[in-house]
């Protein structure tokens, strides 16, 4: 994981030298965006800490894993892909909601087939952009193309997980 | 939420942007996390309470090197990759080819929303297949790099993260191969399309 954060900032500064040699602004305008982003992100993530953090409290966890633990096997999976349809936001709540339900136990495939849901079928994406900006041909022809997306990843996560042990 | 207001555009004053971010959404959540928390003490008990906040602590003591780096990576992308390179790799493609790389194309769109949706726009009047177009939107919303960096990869690890790319590395492909062959013709209010030879 730390070889991950390491990676991450010898990214971040190569592309900050890139920005620097050529002298148009851009590395001015690079800090700016950097930090319009931190003051937006920084206070959300705090709260979506707590929230990941409370909600593991209050998850009722044997409930939860009986459903959607690694024993749930592909019921699990359909339960998990149904659900993440109804996750109407952004990663902001989907993200601390996932790491509270793998800290109660719901199982790796069964967390992707939910994340894969959210991603592909994003409610509010959805309704804010793709509707009126691509119209309703679009979006049901996105959406007929893709509705097995999520328990396909939440099979080929379960396979993958038997071939790599760990 | 955030990941729909993250997208760059104009640069407006500290000012604004503290209005942006401490919006009606934000508030909502805040109300969320607080509810959560007096849920925490009532049913679970303060020592519950204690140890969710002191592991939020240790999560956020974590994330927060990490989100730097991602940010300033998202940030610089935006500033030096111009949109029209993204929209001309894609946009006279079709079939198999033009699928492969949009879902190329969407894992390394940075940004929300407010950069996608314009990106498929373009494409879509400049001639792209609505397979592209599928594929494209499909491999942002699971794979833009963004969100992986942001909040995938410190959330969840690099394990978790690294499983489920892989585990979901060829359905933008097949949702693509799919849509093509759907009888619906896209109608898009936001663009006239430019040619019909897709």
């Amino acid at each position: 994981m730390q070889a991950v954060a390491i990676a991450m900032w010898v990214g971040a500064l190569a592309l900050m030298a890139t920005a620097w040699r050529r002298r148009d602004g851009s590395t001015k305008r690079g800090l700016a965006q950097t930090v319009d982003y931190l003051i937006l992100m920084l206070p959300r993530m705090v709260v979506a800490l707590m929230l990941a953090s409370f909600a593991a409290e209050l998850i009722p966890g044997d409930m939860v894993s009986r459903w959607l633990g690694a024993e749930s096997g592909f019921t699990g999976i359909v339960i998990a892909s149904v659900c993440g349809i109804f996750v109407p936001a952004g990663g902001v709540i989907a993200f601390p909601l996932a790491l509270a339900m793998l800290k109660v136990g719901v199982g790796v495939p069964q967390l992707i087939a939910f994340l894969t849901s959210w991603e592909v079928f994003a409610v509010h994406r959805v309704l804010a952009f793709e509707l009126p900006m691509m119209g309703a041909n679009f979006v049901a022809l996105r959406i007929t193309a893709s509705f097995l997306m999520p328990p396909l990843a939440g099979l080929a996560a379960a396979g993958l997980m038997t071939v790599l042990p760990g | 939420m955030a990941e729909d207001d993250i997208d760059g555009g104009a640069r407006r004053g500290i000012g604004t942007q503290l209005k942006k971010s401490f919006d009606a959404p934000f508030f909502a959540f805040v109300a969320l996390a607080v509810a959560a928390g007096i849920a925490t003490w009532y049913w679970r008990g303060p020592d519950a309470f204690d140890r969710a906040l002191h592991e939020a602590r240790e999560f956020a003591i974590f994330i927060l090197p990490r989100m730097t780096a991602a940010l300033l990576i998202a940030a610089f992308l935006q500033v030096l990759v111009p949109r029209a390179i993204i929209s001309r790799l894609i946009g006279e493609k079709t079939g198999l080819r033009g699928i492969l790389v949009a879902t190329l194309a969407g894992g390394l769109t940075p940004g929300g929303p407010l950069t996608a949706f314009p990106i498929v726009v373009a494409l879509y009047a400049t001639g792209a297949n609505k397979g592209a177009l599928v594929a494209y939107l499909s491999a942002w919303a699971m794979f833009g790099f963004q969100r992986i960096l942001v909040w995938e990869y410190p959330l969840m690890g690099g394990d978790f993260t690294l499983l489920r790319v892989c585990a979901s590395a060829a359905l933008p492909v097949m949702a693509g191969l799919i849509a093509l062959r759907l009888p619906w013709e896209i109608r898009a209010p936001a663009a006239p399309r430019m040619d019909r030879k897709a």
